[in-house]
């Protein structure tokens, strides 16, 4: 009993020193990303082929959000894409919210068809009054095996 | 000589065998704790909230657990809590290979490690079975090593 009482105490010291150290992390977990990760199979998985990512890229009606890190980003993407680098999103994820319109259609991509930080991303923009945003099921590397075009070069943030 | 004698003086030796193998597999998790939550979530057991929670709080508690082991403090915990740890491991492998999952193993090192094999497993129950030895010969006490019961011991003279 006293050696399971001391383990328990050890695995609460390393949950504490866990949080703590996650916390300072500058590349740590944002909890609000668990969160997040926790609620995702409440909101509806809203996908859009690339051919109708492609339509509403023409009509100019969506916003196209690359959820890639910095230097893919910049190396290739749907014209006119905002960056919006996975974590860098859950650490201040007021930098894109604020002064966006929650009415707009958002696409978000990365470069893969599918990628499971896609679903939370999603979860999370709805939660937050984000309904017409959608993940471009097929990806960029859908999008450019289409021929559809794309910029190559430093592009905008969020 | 008993085979319990022959194992005593290998104890000091597992001991901080464990510390330094605990150390060195928590610090690149610690490092890169999203990189390891990736790792965590290609063993699909948890989810993606639970994979982010387990990514935080493993390298801590592999972390504390060296420590303990290291300095001699409270040793009995320690070695179920680091039995505990490998005995884990060597479950989470094994039905990963059985599934047929390919994907690194993220035991020492965040998403580069050799693909999970028969190799893999069979170090995961190596480490395993050794830390239940350190488990079986620690004393509540906080000694690693000494006579496991008074049956083993001569009876004091009259």
């Amino acid at each position: 009993v006293r050696t399971a009482a001391r383990a328990a105490a050890l695995a609460a010291l390393a949950l504490a020193a866990g949080a703590a150290l996650n916390l300072l992390h500058p590349r740590g977990v944002p909890p609000r990303l668990v969160a997040a990760a926790a609620r995702e199979r409440e909101v509806p998985w809203n996908r859009i082929t690339v051919d109708s990512a492609r339509a509403l890229f023409g009509s100019g009606r969506a916003v196209f959000v690359d959820i890639r890190e910095r230097p893919e980003f910049d190396a290739e993407r749907v014209p006119g894409a905002l960056s919006l680098p996975f974590l860098s999103y859950f650490r201040a994820p007021s930098s894109f919210e604020r002064g966006r319109d929650p009415d707009s259609i958002y696409v978000v991509y990365a470069f893969e068809p599918s990628r499971p930080e896609g679903r939370t991303l999603l979860a999370r923009l709805r939660g937050r009054g984000f309904a017409r945003a959608a993940w471009m099921y097929g990806g960029l590397s859908g999008w450019l095996e289409r021929g559809y075009e794309a910029d190559r070069g430093p592009g905008a943030g969020p | 000589v008993t085979g319990r004698r022959r194992i005593e003086p290998v104890l000091p030796a597992l001991r901080l065998g464990f510390a330094a193998l605990l150390a060195w597999a928590c610090a690149d998790k610690l490092l890169h704790p999203y990189a390891f939550a990736q790792d965590v979530a290609g063993y699909r057991v948890f989810g993606p909230a639970l994979s982010y929670a387990a990514a935080v709080f493993v390298p801590a508690l592999e972390l504390v657990t060296a420590v303990c082991l290291a300095a001699g403090v409270w040793l009995d915990a320690a070695a179920l809590l680091n039995a505990g740890l490998m005995t884990a491991f060597l479950a989470l492998v094994l039905q990963a290979f059985f599934r047929k999952l390919a994907i690194p193993c993220g035991c020492f090192s965040v998403g580069g490690d050799a693909l999970i094999g028969p190799l893999k497993i069979l170090e995961n129950a190596v480490f395993a079975a050794l830390s239940w030895v350190l488990v079986l010969r620690a004393r509540p006490s906080g000694r690693a090593h000494g006579p496991a019961s008074p049956r083993g011991a001569a009876p004091p003279e009259a």
